[in-house]
């Protein structure tokens, strides 16, 4: 059947419950039962938690075939926790397990291995890249991948769509009790929000670290009653590759305009006033956003009330200089953002149900004056994709991007209209990641366009002098650098499924059929 | 005609396509790798199998291996391989480009603020034509372009500039100078993409001037293109083009204006690069000297530093203060510093406004000389007022009428 955003869902995947796309705050209001774990009891006294090594603690939790596994990315290009822990689960011989990590990184490309030998079965994750996107994408996984934002994920482990049997969670230090956290250590991340929800929701916690420290590892952001085993190994990733790209502070022009008119159309809105809150994504115009934001911010004499993030450097500074009240975070892109949430009082770590959750009761994201986010394309409905290729080859992440566009009061993407030969804003997106009723502003590198559902903006834009045009426009020039390009082949089989924030469906993609040279 | 040898142009570079051509074996083989297959690998087949229509190939093996390049690359790349492999005696048929029929045609006096290097070399900086907002584009077949692919660079420049989205940005090329066997070619290229205007580096002397002006004058009639149209701009790199500065401002009804060059002009003075710029102080006076009595534009030259912003700020401020029309730029960074330099103020715009109406006032009391704000002014204040109101309304910082 076709959802709500126009796209078609197979009716076998609508069974037991599952519903298509209905909009967004479908659910709100409703009523549900979370799910809960099976606990094992530690009344002895002393128990001792520590394992020889990652088997021990795959033996002590019962580790079984067709078994479900997660993992947090806090450590991003440089994790070390997966490959560790499905290595030895393979070489015990175990198969048909599923993965629900929070994201996959390039550097896990060794587990096209593990699928093509059937230990993986099934994988359930924000990102897919890179050499796993494309064996995805050629049907080699058994079953399809589940893609699900941030705050998706966290709604479907405590509603129970998602039962994690045992969860793997790397930190940079903890304690023998299992009071873990991401800040110090060998391989300090900042923090480890993305496993909050998997300690308290899975029947098994594994905490894998290679920092003990005295008891207690207070503040703690996995507690140790949650916790079964620790396992300590020589290293738990490589800090090199923990940052993100180094920060790129743009000078491309073009990147600095279109940050600078983002800015503006803020600015142009009730919404930008003494206390207003504010998350930016991380690419390079977005960033700059920051920048712009400072002089308009010291013209009005207002201050930021709080930010939102992933976190990084140019928000620090804000911070530092007295313009923002407090800084709510679940992920540190960069050395500054982790140095900082080790020991600014007002940067504060939170959990991804704080911030995202929608089946909670209002995480932060629902509370959020303005959202600036980035696309790989956008069509003419404002619907965005930021997961599939050009190709047609899954090589993105829904990360916050749906959470973000269905909370923020003012939704802005910002995106050159074409990259190479790639036209950004296009008839329809090769599949939707985020729904065109949360997007309310385009700002490119050729012009503006604001959402018809947000007639308001539009009335804010004029008024305050800011020129914008019909996305149709921007279309058009998109097609006519590029040319007007023709829909992508698919095979039959549904390779992944893109689920919603509230766990209805929101999209399927296909296997890509193989690449006919021309 | 059929390749001969292989060949190949382009390289592996976003917005680039390599593209080889092979002798075949009777038939055309045609085979293409590309990201964007899925989307646009009948557009770039079409475009492949059009090319070789063109030329009359029956007999090839055409492989390209795209990296996302615009049709316009993909056209240069193909046919630059196709004429490589056609043999040394190939020579490739200019045709005018049907883009010149709807371009407004070139104008000689034009504000010319910010005049921006792009290499052709490079060919996918030529996909964005005025996107930041630069006065004039310099595309250059000279310096920045490799002895081996002067040919490659010729053909970008056409393709690039006689596709649809050049639209009224001034386009000059540089061609490569006169004692290379390059510039010729360049001359017949540069006219068949119905360019603004040709820039003549290491110009010394009048029949340098000349002779540039004999080929674009045979190509445009060979061409069919209206004969006056493509412009002239004369760059002084050496003593002996300084010292003739003058006699070349004057000697072309298509010259538009002379510049400056300081790289190669500093190594033949044998002088210092200096803070203060004091080894070029004659060579930049003389150039504006020259303009002026000649009734033509003048341009500095480039300053290279790309960190160095506040260099380049007064730099900028030191030659706008000489008399300068703009300035050449090789950054789009760079932009946004010349404009404001040489935009005029609102202050300059309203005390040249005020002195305008002064000026007709007391004429009309019949008062020759007279006081504001205990300055002296006179009629021979006028042109430089009106030069500041056409000026600022050119910036677009000026919508009234005076």
């Amino acid at each position: 059947m076709k959802n709500a955003v126009g796209r078609e869902i197979p009716e076998e995947l609508l069974v037991n419950g599952k519903e298509a796309y209905q909009g967004r705050f479908y659910r709100d209001g409703k009523y549900y039962t979370k799910a809960s774990p099976k606990v094992r009891i530690y009344e002895a006294q002393d128990t001792n938690k520590m394992c020889a090594d990652i088997h021990d603690a795959l033996v002590r939790c019962n580790i079984k075939d067709g078994m479900t596994v997660s993992f947090h990315h806090h450590f991003r290009e440089g994790d070390y926790v997966m490959q560790m822990v499905m290595d030895e689960i393979a070489k015990m011989g175990i198969k048909d397990i599923t993965i629900a990590a929070s994201s996959i990184a390039n550097s896990q490309a060794f587990l096209v291995d593990y699928i093509e030998q059937g230990i993986v079965t099934g994988i359930q994750t924000s990102g897919i890249r890179g050499k796993l996107g494309e064996a995805i994408s050629h049907g080699k996984l058994k079953t399809p991948v589940i893609l699900r934002s941030h705050g998706g994920r966290v709604r479907a482990i405590e509603e129970g769509d998602v039962h994690i049997d045992i969860a793997f969670i790397g930190a940079s230090t903890s304690d023998v009790t299992g009071n873990a956290s991401g800040k110090g250590g060998k391989s300090d991340c900042g923090m480890l929000a993305y496993s909050v929800v998997d300690s308290k929701y899975a029947d098994h916690v594994v905490v894998i670290t290679d920092t003990i420290v005295p008891t207690p590892n207070f503040p703690a952001s996995i507690q140790g009653i949650d916790v079964d085993c620790v396992v300590k190994v020589d290293k738990v990733g490589d800090p090199a590759l923990i940052v993100s790209n180094a920060v790129r502070f743009t000078t491309d022009p073009k990147e600095l305009a279109m940050a600078q008119n983002c800015a503006k159309v803020m600015a142009a809105t009730p919404y930008f006033k003494d206390g207003f809150s504010f998350q930016t994504g991380g690419g390079g115009s977005s960033l700059a956003v920051n920048r712009f934001l400072e002089p308009l911010m010291l013209e009005r004499g207002i201050k930021m009330g709080w930010a939102l993030g992933g976190i990084s450097a140019p928000m620090v500074d804000l911070l530092e200089k007295g313009l923002v009240g407090a800084i709510v975070d679940t992920q540190a892109f960069d050395d500054k953002s982790i140095e900082s949430v080790n020991s600014t009082p007002r940067h504060f770590e939170i959990s991804t149900s704080q911030y995202a959750n929608p089946a909670n009761k209002g995480a932060f994201v629902s509370r959020l004056d303005f959202g600036i986010l980035g696309a790989l394309e956008v069509d003419t409905d404002f619907n965005v994709n930021v997961v599939v290729g050009s190709d047609g080859v899954l090589r993105g992440a829904p990360g916050g991007h749906p959470d973000i566009g269905a909370g923020s009061k003012c939704t802005i993407v910002v995106t050159p209209a074409v990259r190479k030969r790639m036209p950004i804003i296009c008839d329809r997106v090769i599949s939707v990641t985020t729904p065109g009723e949360c997007v309310d502003v385009v700002v490119t590198d050729h012009g503006i366009a604001v959402n018809p559902r947000r007639q308001d903006i539009i009335g804010w834009l004029d008024e305050a002098g800011v020129p914008h045009v019909p996305i149709e426009a921007l279309r058009d020039y998109a097609y006519e650098v590029t040319g007007h390009p023709d829909p992508i082949e698919w095979g039959d089989k549904v390779v992944a499924i893109q689920e919603a924030r509230d766990g209805t469906i929101l999209d399927v993609i296909r296997e890509v059929k193989p690449t006919i040279l021309h | 005609m059929n390749p001969v040898k292989a060949a190949s142009a382009g390289v592996i570079k976003s917005g680039d396509a390599v593209i080889t051509v092979e002798p075949g074996n009777g038939n055309l083989e045609i085979t293409i790798a590309s990201k964007v297959t899925a989307m646009f690998g009948r557009q770039i087949r079409n475009t492949v199998e059009d090319v070789l229509k063109q030329y009359d190939v029956t007999s090839a093996k055409v492989k390209v291996d795209d990296r996302m390049a615009l049709d316009y690359a993909i056209r240069a790349r193909l046919e630059c391989a196709l004429f490589r492999s056609f043999g040394d005696d190939a020579v490739y048929p200019w045709k005018a480009a049907p883009t010149i029929a709807t371009r407004k045609k070139p104008v000689r006096f034009r504000l010319r603020r910010s005049m921006m290097f792009l290499s052709a070399q490079k060919i996918s900086q030529l996909q964005d034509p005025g996107i930041y907002g630069e006065d004039s584009l310099i595309i250059d077949l000279e310096d920045a372009v490799a002895v081996g692919e002067k040919d490659a660079a010729r053909l970008s420049m056409y393709h690039a500039v006689s596709g649809n989205r050049y639209g009224n940005l001034e386009v000059v090329v540089r061609i490569n100078g006169l004692t290379t066997p390059f510039w010729r070619e360049d001359v017949r290229a540069c006219v068949a993409a119905g360019v603004d205007a040709i820039r003549i580096p290491k110009c010394e002397t009048v029949a340098d001037v000349r002779a540039v002006e004999a080929a674009i004058e045979e190509d445009e009639k060979a061409l069919g293109i209206c004969v006056g149209r493509t412009l002239i701009m004369a760059a002084l790199e050496s003593p002996l083009g300084i010292i003739n500065a003058y006699p070349i401002a004057c000697c072309s009804e298509r010259l538009l204006g002379i510049t400056v060059s300081g790289g190669d002009l500093r190594r033949t003075l044998q002088a210092r690069t200096t803070a203060s710029g004091i080894e070029l102080l004659y060579a930049r006076q003389a150039v504006v000297y020259a303009a002026r009595a000649a009734g033509v534009q003048c341009f500095d030259t480039v300053f290279v530093n790309l960190e160095d912003m506040d260099g380049f700020a007064r730099e900028t401020q030191m030659i706008r203060d000489m008399g300068f029309d703009g300035k050449s730029i090789v950054n789009p960074k760079q932009i946004e510093t010349v404009h404001n330099i040489f935009t005029p103020t609102s202050k300059e715009i309203e005390g040249a406004a005020e002195l305008i109406h002064a000026l007709k006032e007391q004429r009309d009391k019949g008062v020759g000389v007279f006081v504001i704000n205990g300055k002296m002014f006179d009629i021979a204040n006028l042109p430089g007022a009106e030069r500041t109101i056409e000026l600022a309304k050119a910036c677009g910082v000026y919508k009234e009428d005076l």
